[in-house]
């Protein structure tokens, strides 16, 4: 009897288990896409690891948990690239002879296509990747003595990148697009992100089989701990040929930076296979004041900045990643507009950070920073032709209510609706928004979208039953999108008193002491034995 | 007294023991990193220790009549403490360079580095049993309690290290610290003797026999 009773209650819970389990995919934020679904979804040891698509959205992302860790545009797919590079040399280096077709979509996967994404980026901090080749001087030296000048010498420069932290691999697209000789390494820790990216992202797969034309890997995937990696082969290879930039791009799923790759000793190795004009370059998400809500954030970047400059990368210099122009374009000249351009310093935001042993500054470096404004992202690519058009609902403070939807398939059922939708001033200058207040044009709109998805497998038209006080079609151009945010930031950052190394985080270690009135004044040095890079990014 | 005496070892060791295990990870980052491989080992050297040290430890209280033993296992656990800063980065530079199997290496190392100072830290468990045995009618309870003050010192060393230690004080004057503490508790220890409960003579339960046939 008392067995039967401890077998029902064992029953009971491993069926309440088992039924209320939870969806490793977690779609659930309201604003996102209505038409995402995974393509594919694996365990790791450090995460829960998704491929997520939405064709409206143009998107493939990886996501980490529910957390994008980084995002390619599904269209152009790489077979669009390789059709505009019959007319376009400059696209040769991604043309393929044979197929690499990408590996099919697990059962979920609701959708006719299978993701074969190019190299537009869908994250904005990965635009910015090409600064640090473009001012490595004795590497853009040489590209332009081969190129025979300074137009587009870019396309000539070698570059040997190691790169920590895979993630999506958009990184290595951004790269691979704009740089066709250069040689790709990156290691990452966790092997089941690398399998995925193989998987799902042909066009890195086939890279790996290729090779520059001085017979260097244009890709190598790498699965060990940066530091072991860093510290013992890496510094093997460089003593051949030492690497021009170095990417730190490695967060954990707690969008935390290890801390083991954030201490002096750790950046002095970097040093240590970087060439005398070698660039280390960082992505690290922080601030330059405390953030409003409390915590740490502007200590992990004047940390990380102090640091870098301790282990002899001592000319540093900071950009912080800006999708928004520093003055309101024309016809928009508001107090209101200028108010939200300013920079706030206490925002948390990605950070381009830059260290090399080299001067690296506008002032110090000003051929390189020449290079930086005259850099047009993605020059192959027409505008108004790379876009994601969402329809969404909104709420009268403006907040999203419904899951938003591609607007392609219902424009094609109602030529004249968009008409009816006006358009609207925007500060974004890649995203044209259209909206109406209009209850007729609401309820017009909310039933062609049930009509054109109601049912359809995939489509989450969540938020749709709702009451909105307007309806917003939204209209994002993504090579658009890159050039604004590469201009953006780069215009923002020349200003050395407010983004230069020294002037955000104070003299140099042997030289502290004094008071120096840095903007980050409470920096703190990262060193093996207090490697707290962790702790402080979590808000202590 | 002597019971507080005794609980307060069992709640200092604790605390060294896991706080060594949360600083661990940190002690081999700069060479072999954060991968899943560090924990894993990590966290099997600091079992496998245990295992080892309660077989040690449980040999030794047998034949214990005092705490001398107590003292010199704490006292030897204090002093690896101590010498672990001396040692660390050169013999892991040293694994990672010969042993190309990161996760070979990594275990390695940590065995090298935790395996010594864990033991002996282990195998005060037994003892302390031995000496906190009052009679057999309540050998339960006290044994229960020793055990729970053990691990209540387990979850301070883990917290105290992450909220408080780790973040104010740089991680070799911790292991410092922690070794001068675990040696001068060692030293308290031979200094000021304790017998073995003389109860233990006139137990006749079957329960208490493997002690008495010390």
């Amino acid at each position: 009897m008392k067995a039967l009773i401890g077998l029902v209650l064992f029953a009971a819970a491993a069926a309440i288990g088992w039924a209320f389990q939870d969806d490793p995919y977690r779609f659930h934020a309201v604003d996102l896409a209505g038409d995402q679904a995974a393509v594919a979804h694996r365990d790791s040891a450090y995460s829960n690891i998704t491929w997520v698509a939405s064709e409206g959205g143009n998107y493939a992302q990886l996501r980490f948990f529910n957390r994008v860790e980084g995002g390619v545009c599904l269209s152009p797919t790489w077979g669009d690239l390789q059709d505009m590079a019959k007319q376009d040399d400059r696209l040769r280096h991604l043309v393929s002879a044979g197929m690499v077709a990408p590996k099919l979509p697990d059962d979920t996967w609701p959708f006719a296509l299978s993701p074969d994404p190019g190299t537009l980026a869908n994250t904005r901090y990965v635009n910015l990747f090409p600064a640090a080749v473009l001012l490595n001087r004795r590497l853009m030296d040489r590209a332009e003595q081969a190129a025979g000048g300074p137009a587009a010498a870019y396309r000539a420069a070698d570059p040997n990148i190691l790169i920590v932290g895979l993630g999506s691999g958009i990184g290595i697209a951004v790269y691979a697009h704009h740089f066709p000789q250069a040689a790709i390494t990156v290691v990452d820790i966790d092997q089941v992100v690398i399998d995925m990216v193989r998987d799902h992202y042909p066009l890195l797969r086939w890279l790996e089989t290729q090779k520059t034309s001085d017979g260097r890997p244009r890709l190598r995937l790498v699965t060990q701990d940066a530091r072991q990696y860093i510290r013992f082969a890496a510094k093997r290879e460089a003593a051949e040929r030492p690497f021009d930039v170095v990417v730190l791009d490695a967060y954990t799923s707690g969008s935390t930076i290890p801390p083991h790759l954030m201490t002096v000793e750790f950046f002095a190795q970097c040093g240590d296979i970087l060439g005398t004009d070698g660039i280390l370059l960082a992505n690290i998400i922080g601030a330059y004041a405390r953030p409003a809500g409390g915590g740490n954030k502007h200590r992990v970047l004047g940390g990380a900045l102090r640091s870098m400059r301790a282990a002899g990368l001592v000319h540093a210099h900071n950009m912080p990643v800006m999708s928004l122009p520093a003055a309101p374009p024309a016809g928009m000249d508001t107090d209101e507009t200028r108010r939200a351009l300013a920079f706030n310093p206490a925002d948390t935001r990605n950070n381009i950070t830059l260290a090399s042993r080299a001067p690296l500054g506008p002032r110090d470096n000003a051929p390189g920073w020449d290079r930086l404004r005259a850099f047009v992202p993605y020059p192959e690519l027409p505008k108004d032709r790379f876009v994601s058009r969402m329809l969404g609902l909104f709420d009268s403070r403006g907040y999203s209510i419904s899951r938003t939807l591609p607007f392609a398939r219902i424009a094609e059922k109602h030529p004249t609706l968009r008409s009816r939708l006006k358009v609207q001033n925007s500060l974004m200058s890649y995203r044209r928004s259209s909206l109406s207040a209009d209850t007729q044009v609401i309820s017009e709109i909310t039933l062609a979208v049930r009509e054109a998805y109601q049912g359809k497998p995939g489509m989450d038209l969540s938020g749709w039953e709702k009451q909105a006080d307007r309806v917003q079609l939204a209209e994002d151009d993504w090579v658009q999108f890159a050039r604004d945010i590469w201009t953006f930031t780069v215009e923002r950052a020349r200003d050395v008193a407010n983004h230069g190394g020294a002037q955000l985080v104070g003299a140099l270690e042997a030289e502290r002491g004094a008071q120096s009135g840095s903007i980050i004044d409470d920096a703190p040095l990262f060193t093996d034995s207090r490697p707290n890079a962790d702790i402080f990014n979590n808000g202590r | 007294m002597r019971l507080f005496c005794l609980y307060a070892t069992s709640i200092i060791a604790g605390f060294c023991m896991m706080a060594l295990e949360i600083m661990g990870g940190r002690v081999l980052y700069p060479i072999f990193g954060s991968s899943i491989d560090v924990w894993a080992a990590i966290i099997s050297v600091f079992i496998l220790s245990l295992s080892i040290g309660y077989v040690i430890g449980g040999r030794i209280a047998d034949r214990a009549r005092s705490n001398a033993a107590l003292g010199w296992l704490l006292l030897a656990s204090g002093a690896c403490y101590c010498l672990i800063p001396a040692f660390d980065l050169r013999l892991m530079e040293a694994l990672g360079e010969t042993v190309h199997q990161a996760r070979w290496g990594v275990l390695l190392a940590a065995t090298l580095l935790f395996l010594v100072p864990s033991l002996l830290l282990g195998a005060i468990s037994p003892i302390l049993v031995k000496l906190v045995f009052v009679n057999a009618e309540r050998v339960g309870r006290t044994t229960g309690t020793l055990y729970a003050v053990g691990s209540v010192g387990n979850v301070l060393g883990i917290l105290v290290s992450d909220y408080v230690l780790m973040e104010r004080v740089d991680l070799r004057t911790n292991l410092y610290a922690m070794g001068i503490v675990l040696g001068l508790l060692g030293l308290a220890h031979l200094v000021k003797r304790m017998d073995a409960s003389a109860t233990v003579t006139t137990v006749a339960t079957p329960v208490a026999a493997p002690q008495v046939s010390a």
